[in-house]
């Protein structure tokens, strides 16, 4: 072995000893003694050496020489010993039985010409250099794919070229190696390839791992996990202090809380948190966690994976809304829904359902139709219909139905039911159920109603046909929608034949008559309006009633013609009357002038002379004797005193002098003292002291109203207390008489038989003036006379 | 010698008051006018000591002739004679510059007491 001159390296020298039985002890000491990094193990057989040989490496065998041969022989490992130039000029077993080759066919030949073993240009070069370098003393070990001989697949050869020397360590020859690894190969390959399939699945489901070695808070992510984390493997260090302080605030304690309890109870975990990326973001993990112990039982790491659920959490959350959203609208709706499955199986009634159908509200799903139907039939005025119609619809997946229900309490609902589906195909069916009791109620009602009206339609056309006014109807664009039959004889038409025509194209003479103007100003002001009016395209008087509405106009006319020129004929007649009153009142006036004239004139002036003369023939009687004639000249003195005092009464009584010598003022103040001596009554004056000059015949007017006032006061009033009030402004005259009497309701006022009353109207209308009486029972009564006046130029 | 203007329409009057005048006045001239015009016309051309005025005069209202007689004469009575016996009479021509107001129909004597009433409240 020494001689061999095995050169000496760093690492580790093996030798396998193979020693047969009776072999004898090599010497091993020489052995030893070469270095001391050798390890040598022994194989008691060739089958154990053969063993050895496949499992591990030996960098040199020894051995007996044949038997050498035999061990070379009879192990799979192929080898061959090469010329330097790399012609094989021997070869064990192992590689004839494996290619089925003859050894001719191998030896002789460069190992780099044999088509097997490199069969491409770049193995061809890769194996001429390791040869080569082999040849210059240095061992190569390299992994080749070469062809099977057999069936021309792929083999990997784990392949080595060494040195051979001979006693003078001159390099003789090469010797090859190999094995066939192509099945570890291949389970290296497969592993590479499923771990980065690993990798691949991780990222696509977003599923990261990691594990946290407890002692030395060392934690490892995989790249997902970064992926997950938004974090760059080579800025962040991944800690547990690192990992907390990217979950999210709020579950931060949860999640402390959970690992401990895991460590602690050295327990596998489940739980969901959410983490925030660096943007901000937040994403929801679900991660599962279990603890590795170390020999004492005590948690040593924790290993897990995190699986990206945000998408899922997010959807749930979603759904969650929406369903809560259905729900709540489900509630909230006035129809009571029901959803049964395919079988009939009640899926979900609404609160609203059970209140309308009087069912219980834990009614709920898992009942079925039929039974609930059964619940509710004799609730119905036709239950036997009603089950039928259910019992059908059970039947017919696709059928749909609205109809009304009527129960036997009078409610009356309104069904629909509408098959559900799922993705095309019907998966179950929608009831939906409404009151409509009061709709129908209303409904009904408006009927009614409608008859009712054209009941009274046609009453009312009747009346209209009836009724001696002409009546017509006006639609917003002027045509006759209605004429009844005198309103057709006033306008003289056939009443029918005017329905549709336009009111001025029929009577275009009557456009822009005070009538149509009517019309328009009706309307416009949406308002009645009554007319009488002189219609001069036919010399006739008409009153219209006109009525505005939506529709447009309806009109009653009458031919006032004869009452007009009847009332105006009145009018005329009264006017006549008046005036002719007047006059007698003048000339009543007159007269009594005339009279009182020549009361005074001749009566009163014959009697002052006659006083005066019979005064003078007292005087001129001698006083002893002629007592007798004394006596009957006193006598007659007395009787003209007394005429004197008739004939003063009678004529102040005619007209009072006073009025004409003193004016109205004096008159009025002597009228009232007059009127207290007679009536007891107190009056209290509010009169000018200075009469300005005013036409005599107001004067006189105002002095018969202010007597006929007094008058009605004495009769009627019952009064303490008169005011008598003259005003002679230079607008007018105004006299006032107010007593405390009684008062005087309205209806005595307007009576024709309250003659004074009448009396004093006429006076003041003679004169210009008016007269104003107001009172009520208990407040007295004040009567006003107002006449304007014309004051006269001078005295 | 008294000059008296006695002014009223009726001639009966007229010579009653004046045969009344000179019984009861010693030396009197009475002056007779039938209506206001004609008793503004002696006025204006002769002197009196008193006027003796009916108001009821056919040519014109007698308050106004009274006013007209003062406003020429301011100085001279004007006994007012009416056969009207309202006070309202006496306290218009009082208010109207009369020296009194007598009643037709009175007696002689308040007749004679009124004039002489008048005549000496005169100048």
């Amino acid at each position: 072995v020494k001689q061999s001159g095995v050169k000496q390296s760093n690492a580790v020298f093996r030798i396998l000893f193979v020693e047969e039985e009776g072999l004898g002890q090599p010497r091993v000491d020489g052995i030893l003694d070469l270095t001391a990094k050798t390890e040598y193990v022994r194989a008691g057989s060739l089958r154990e050496a053969r063993q050895l040989l496949e499992s591990e490496r030996f960098d040199l065998i020894v051995a007996d020489e044949s038997r050498l041969r035999r061990v070379i022989d009879s192990i799979y490992t192929f080898v061959g010993l090469f010329s330097i130039g790399g012609v094989v000029i021997d070869v064990n077993q192992a590689p004839l039985t494996a290619s089925t080759l003859r050894r001719e066919q191998l030896v002789g030949h460069r190992f780099v010409d044999l088509p097997w073993f490199a069969h491409s240009a770049s193995e061809r070069s890769r194996i001429e250099m390791a040869i080569e370098s082999a040849g210059n003393g240095e061992t190569v070990r390299l992994e080749t794919w070469i062809r099977s001989v057999r069936d021309g697949s792929p083999m990997c050869i784990d392949a080595a070229f060494s040195p051979l020397r001979d006693q003078n360590n001159i390099i003789t020859h090469v010797i090859a190696s190999g094995v066939n690894v192509t099945s570890r190969k291949r389970a290296e390959e497969a592993l590479v390839a499923s771990q980065a399939r690993l990798e691949e699945a991780q990222r696509v489901a977003h599923v990261g791992s990691w594990e946290w070695n407890i002692a030395e808070n060392r934690v490892r992510w995989s790249d997902e996990l970064f992926n997950i984390y938004a974090v760059d493997a080579a800025d962040f260090v991944p800690t547990y202090q690192g990992f907390l302080s990217r979950v999210d605030p709020d579950d931060v304690e949860h999640t402390v809380a959970i690992i401990r309890q895991a460590v602690e109870g050295v327990t596998p975990f489940i739980y969901d948190h959410r983490i925030r990326r660096p943007d901000g973001s937040v994403r929801m993990l679900h991660t599962r966690g279990e603890v590795i112990a170390d020999d004492s039982g005590k948690a040593a790491r924790l290993v897990g994976s995190c699986w990206d659920v945000t998408d899922r959490w997010q959807a749930t959350r979603e759904l969650e809304h929406v369903v809560s959203t259905l729900t709540a609208t489900l509630e909230a709706t006035a129809d009571g829904i029901l959803v049964a499955d395919r079988t009939g199986k009640v899926a979900a009634p609404n609160q609203r359902f059970l209140a309308l159908w009087r069912l219980p509200s834990d009614f709920g799903p898992g009942a079925d139709v039929r039974e609930l139907v059964d619940r509710v039939r004799d609730q119905l005025v036709e239950p036997a219909q009603f089950v039928d119609k259910m019992m059908e619809l059970a039947g017919d997946e696709e059928g749909e139905v609205h109809d009304i229900l009527h129960f036997g309490d009078g409610r009356v609902y309104e069904r629909y039911a509408m098959p559900q589906r799922m993705g095309g195909s019907v998966c179950g069916r929608v009831y939906s159920f409404r009151d409509v009791t009061q709709r129908e109620g209303l409904v009904r009602k408006v009927e009614a109603r409608r008859a009712e009206a054209e009941v009274a339609r046609k009453q009312y056309e009747i009346i209209l046909e009836r009724i001696s006014d002409g009546f017509v109807a006006l639609d917003r664009s002027w045509r006759y929608t209605y004429v009844n039959t005198g309103g057709g004889r006033m306008l003289g038409r056939n009443a029918r034949d005017l329905i549709g025509k336009h009111i001025w194209t029929e009577f275009p003479e009557g456009r822009d008559q005070p009538f149509h103007q009517a019309y328009e100003q009706a309307i416009e002001e949406q308002r009645p309006i009554q007319i009488r009016e002189f219609y001069a395209p036919w010399k006739k008087w008409f009153e219209n009633r006109i009525y505005p509405s939506r529709e447009g106009l309806s009109i009653f006319f009458t031919d006032v013609t004869g009452q007009v020129e009847a009332q105006e004929e009145l009018r005329v007649s009264n006017e006549r009357l008046r005036a002719l009153a007047a006059r007698l009142e003048a000339i009543r006036e007159d007269e009594r002038r005339t009279i009182a004239r020549e009361i005074h004139d001749q009566i009163g002036q014959s009697l002052t002379a006659l006083k005066l003369d019979v005064g003078w023939l007292r005087s001129q009687l001698p006083t002893d004797r002629a007592a007798a004639v004394a006596e009957r000249a006193r006598a007659i003195d007395a009787l003209v005193d007394q005429t004197i005092e008739t004939a003063r009464r009678l004529s102040a009584t005619m007209r009072p002098a006073i009025l004409d010598d003193l004016g109205l003022a004096a008159a009025v103040r002597w009228q009232a003292r007059e009127f207290e001596q007679r009536a007891r009554v107190s009056c209290d004056l509010d009169l000018p002291n200075d009469s300005p000059p005013i036409d005599p015949a107001v004067a006189l007017a105002m002095f018969r109203i202010l007597q006929e006032a007094l008058t009605n006061v004495a009769r009627h009033a019952q009064a303490q207390k008169v005011h008598i009030g003259l005003n002679l402004g230079p607008g007018g005259s105004v006299l006032t008489v107010a007593d405390d009497g009684r008062g005087v309701a309205a209806e005595e006022l307007e009576r024709p038989t309250s003659l004074g009353i009448a009396g004093i109207r006429e006076r003041a209308l003679a004169v210009g003036g008016e007269v104003t009486i107001t009172g009520s029972p208990g407040r007295g009564t004040t009567l006003t006379v107002r006449v304007p006046t014309v004051a006269k130029r001078g005295r | 010698m008294t000059r008296i203007l006695l002014v009223d329409d009726s001639d009966q009057v007229r010579r009653s008051v004046r045969e009344l005048l000179a019984e009861v006045l010693a030396d009197v001239a009475v002056g007779e006018a039938g209506g206001a015009v004609e008793a503004l016309a002696l006025l204006d051309r002769e002197t009196w000591d008193v006027v003796l005025l009916d108001l009821s005069l056919p040519d014109r209202n007698g308050m106004d002739t009274l006013r007209d007689i003062r406003r020429m004469r301011p100085t001279l009575p004007v006994l007012v004679m009416s056969f009207h016996t309202e006070a309202e009479y006496a306290t218009a021509v009082r208010a109207a510059g009369a020296a009194g107001y007598v009643a037709k129909g009175s007696s002689s004597g308040v007749i004679a007491t009124a004039v002489k009433s008048a005549l000496s409240i005169r100048g």
